[in-house]
């Protein structure tokens, strides 16, 4: 049956080759469209190099201290890592990190490099799953003693010295120097945590102001067990946030949780309540991209059931019920939109490439992986749904004589 | 004839209901993208009020997270910093500001019954590096250290929000203030410039003030960037910069950037957007237009008869295809003008939100926008009314 009703499908689709091309063309555009997307959300939150332990990893994104007249938002300080986060209980590991700056490297030949530079400790290392090409990272006592040692990356290694080993070389950034004990693979820019292209150990900041506040300029992350004590951790954290004292007269109460980076994205960033609420706002989204599209494909299938009437007039006078005939233009429709969604994923390959190419976003690494193939076949599938539901009732309920005759309206 | 085509459109409306949905869809997207094309392209002809080139920007890093405090060595070093810079024979002139052009970060305030505004605060010698174009008053001078008041300079928006159409020059101005509530500082308008578009080119108007630092005083902070005007033909002269600011404030970390680089970025990355949207949109308008030419191409094939009928008590070829455009037309029209219904309640709802685009941009998107369809339309029809305007009377009388 279903055999039938492919090879059905396949004929009809090579009759009006241009019928087919522009319905093609449609679906092809549409998927290419959604697939990046996709590829992009799943670029910044799906668990990625070198954050392959994203799924047991709760960060302090944001802290908020608040009094009668003034209101201050910003990154955590020192003081609150320090007192609330590094104090909790049963936890594989706590990390501090400076969101990154960009600072200078000037070469000796004269170039100037525009690099980030980004502060953090040794846990860090040991939370991020970094590729070392070469040497590795520094250590606790390098932490402690503020020693000047960097990790950098591959591709900052290749400008600053070529082919030649980075390993023990002395860098010059930010007008301070370091020696490089590590090489790493490059990381992709949207990963926030641990993107930079020179780290560095937190307590070779300058000056001694960082170690102070409960606002500043870091993140902190902890390394769960597992991702069944979150609810635990993000208790006792809130918990002794709230009782830190604040130094600042002007603010009354300080208030920071441990969020997932999507958590974050949806409860702060865009305020929205919960995370489903932002999941279904990304659905209902991708829904009114498809309408356009999904319209064109419908005008374009009910014209193309005319051309079928007398098809369609034989099956009913034979006896093929209504429900038979929508399964039968489904399944065709289906098998299109399938064609187009493979072609879709062909095209999207080719814009995230020429993405990561164009260097708009620096070392950027979309990719496709299975888990986007998995979404391209559910929106596909949506897609095929959505703009042969109509055309298949239309054309199930057209009357077997005049369907015969070739007519109707 | 108008009416006979709109009952030719009627008879077949379920059909054309969605085709005209279909086109009533693409318009508002066009007309959205449109808009905001237009609203970029007026905005980029509009003066910036200063002048970049040869301009380098240094950012500045205390180490410290909020701008909200700043202590007294701060000040000094700021202060001596400033000295320092000016002796350097590179560099023509020098000056501090918190935010300067083509930078991120602003501040804005808005009282109840004020307007909202943004602004900045500045040394004297910024309106020398940035060549600011001032229309009215005068400049900050070092004279302005002794004032007992604040002086402020504000721009022409600003100027005609708060004041109408006198001088602002000498009043006394405190736009932070609701009405009625007392005066806790005395702030007073000393000079009008034309502009000062910080975000650059693609920045849309909005009321500006440039508030006096009183370089070297505790009560006044001291900005977070310098910008420098270089000499001509000044080359490779950056990491010597970078050295000597290192030198001069070793705890304190500095950035610099030439105005134009952040210039490259930042209008690139205002453009992305709009780009993205122009090329969607340029595709779904190209999927519709198939769509329309593959449907009026499946009716002609459906009307072959009823052509043929028309042909045969002697309608010309011509007249055939002008029947078939028209048809087209009619949708076209029908789609476009429920378009134009759902975009002029924009302006009419008089939205707060909307109001930033301006009278024009919105017109001009909705009028582009419907000529790009009824273009697309009518290159739509013209292939199907060829392919009509040649069936042969005998043959298509034959056709059942």
């Amino acid at each position: 049956m279903i055999r039938n009703y492919l090879l059905i499908a396949w004929k009809v689709l090579l009759r009006r080759k241009f019928f087919t091309f522009v319905s093609l063309f449609g679906i092809t555009f549409t998927i290419v469209v959604l697939l990046v997307v996709t590829a992009l959300l799943d670029h910044i939150f799906a668990p990625h190099y070198p954050e392959s332990n994203l799924g047991r990893t709760l960060g302090v994104y944001a802290v908020v201290q608040q009094g009668d007249q003034s209101k201050r938002t910003g990154f955590a300080g020192y003081t609150l890592l320090e007192r609330a986060l590094r104090q909790l209980e049963n936890v594989e590991q706590t990390a501090i990190i400076q969101a990154q700056n960009k600072v200078a490297s000037y070469q000796d030949d004269g170039r100037k490099l525009e690099l980030f530079l980004k502060r953090t400790d040794d846990a860090f290392w040991r939370i991020m799953t970094f590729d070392f090409l070469e040497g590795g990272p520094f250590s606790a006592s390098d932490y402690e003693q503020a020693r000047p040692v960097a990790v950098i990356n591959q591709s900052t290694a290749a400008e600053m010295f070529g082919e030649r080993s980075a390993l023990g070389q002395s860098i010059d950034v930010d007008n301070q120097q370091f020696r490089v004990v590590g090489v790493v693979r490059d990381v992709p820019f949207l990963r926030v945590l641990p993107y930079s292209d020179v780290w560095v150990p937190l307590t070779t900041s300058r000056g001694e102001q960082w170690r102070e506040g409960l606002s500043g300029s870091l993140f902190g992350i902890v390394l769960a067990h597992d991702h069944s004590d979150f609810p635990r951790l993000k208790r006792e954290f809130a918990g002794r946030v709230a009782q830190l004292p604040i130094p600042d007269k002007e603010f009354k109460t300080v208030r920071a949780e441990l969020r997932t980076l999507f958590e974050f994205v949806a409860l702060d960033l865009f305020e929205i309540g919960d995370t489903s609420r932002l999941r279904m706002v990304i659905a209902v989204l991708a829904l009114m991209f498809m309408a356009l599209p999904a319209i064109n494909l419908i005008n374009l299938n009910l014209s193309r059931i005319m051309e079928r009437l007398s098809e369609i007039g034989v099956r009913k006078a034979f006896g093929a019920t209504s429900p038979t005939l929508i399964g039968q233009f489904l399944v065709e429709n289906v098998v299109l939109t399938l064609v187009g969604g493979a072609a879709g994923l062909l095209f999207a390959g080719l814009v995230l490439s020429a993405l990561n190419n164009s260097g708009f976003i620096p070392s950027a690494a979309f990719s496709l992986n299975f888990r986007i193939f998995g979404w391209g076949l559910l929106l596909t599938l949506v897609f095929a749904v959505v703009s042969g539901i109509y055309p298949a009732w239309r054309m199930s309920r057209l009357h077997p004589i005049e369907a015969l005759k070739g007519d109707s309206r | 004839m108008i009416r006979h085509l709109i009952r030719m459109v009627w008879n077949r409306k379920r059909t054309n209901a969605l085709i005209i949905f279909e086109i009533f869809a693409a318009f508002l997207v066009l007309a959205v993208t449109l808009t905001f094309a237009f609203y970029f392209a007026q905005s980029y002809r509009r003066p910036l009020g200063y002048e970049w080139k040869d301009v380098w920007r240094v950012s500045i890093d205390i180490g410290q997270a909020s701008d909200d405090t700043w202590s007294e060595e701060t000040v000094n070093r700021f202060a001596q910093l400033l000295v320092e810079v000016k002796r350097m024979p590179e560099v023509e002139s020098v000056a501090g500001i918190q935010y300067p052009p083509y930078t991120e970060g602003s501040s804005s305030w808005s009282a109840p019954g004020q307007p909202e505004f943004h602004r900045n605060e500045v040394t004297d010698d910024v309106f020398e590096v940035l060549q600011i174009d001032l229309v009215e008053g005068r400049a900050f001078n070092a004279t302005d250290d002794a004032l007992a008041w604040t002086p402020v300079i504000i721009d022409r928006d600003m100027a005609k929000a708060a004041f109408g159409s006198g001088s602002p020059i000498g009043k006394r101005f405190d736009p932070t203030r609701p009405p009625g509530a007392p005066e806790p500082e005395d702030i007073r308008v000393v000079g009008v410039v034309s502009d000062f578009r910080k975000d650059g080119e693609l920045e849309g108007p909005r009321n500006y003030m440039l508030r006096r630092v009183k370089v070297g005083d505790i009560e006044s902070r001291p900005p977070r960037h310098l910008v420098l005007r270089m000499a001509q033909g000044t080359r490779n002269f950056e990491p010597e910069l970078s050295r000597r600011l290192a030198a001069l404030a070793p705890e304190w970390s500095f950035t610099i950037q030439p105005l134009e680089r952040a210039r490259d970025a930042s209008l690139r990355l205002q453009l992305a957007p709009l780009l993205v949207a122009l090329v969607i949109a340029g595709f779904l308008v190209l999927m519709v237009g198939l769509g329309l030419t593959g449907i009026l191409w499946q009716s002609v094939t459906r009307r072959t008869s009823e052509i043929g009928l028309r042909r045969a008590v002697g309608a010309s070829a011509g007249s055939i295809h002008t029947q078939l455009v028209l048809e087209m037309v009619v949708l076209v029209t029908i789609g476009i003008v429920l378009g134009v219904l759902v975009v002029a309640q924009l302006p009419l709802l008089g939205s707060r939100e909307l109001a930033f685009l301006g009278p024009a941009a919105i017109p001009l998107g909705a009028l582009s926008s419907a000529a790009v369809i009824y273009v697309i339309a009518a290159l739509c029809a013209i292939y199907p009314s060829i392919l009509a305007s040649r069936i042969r009377p005998a043959e298509a009388l034959h056709y059942e």
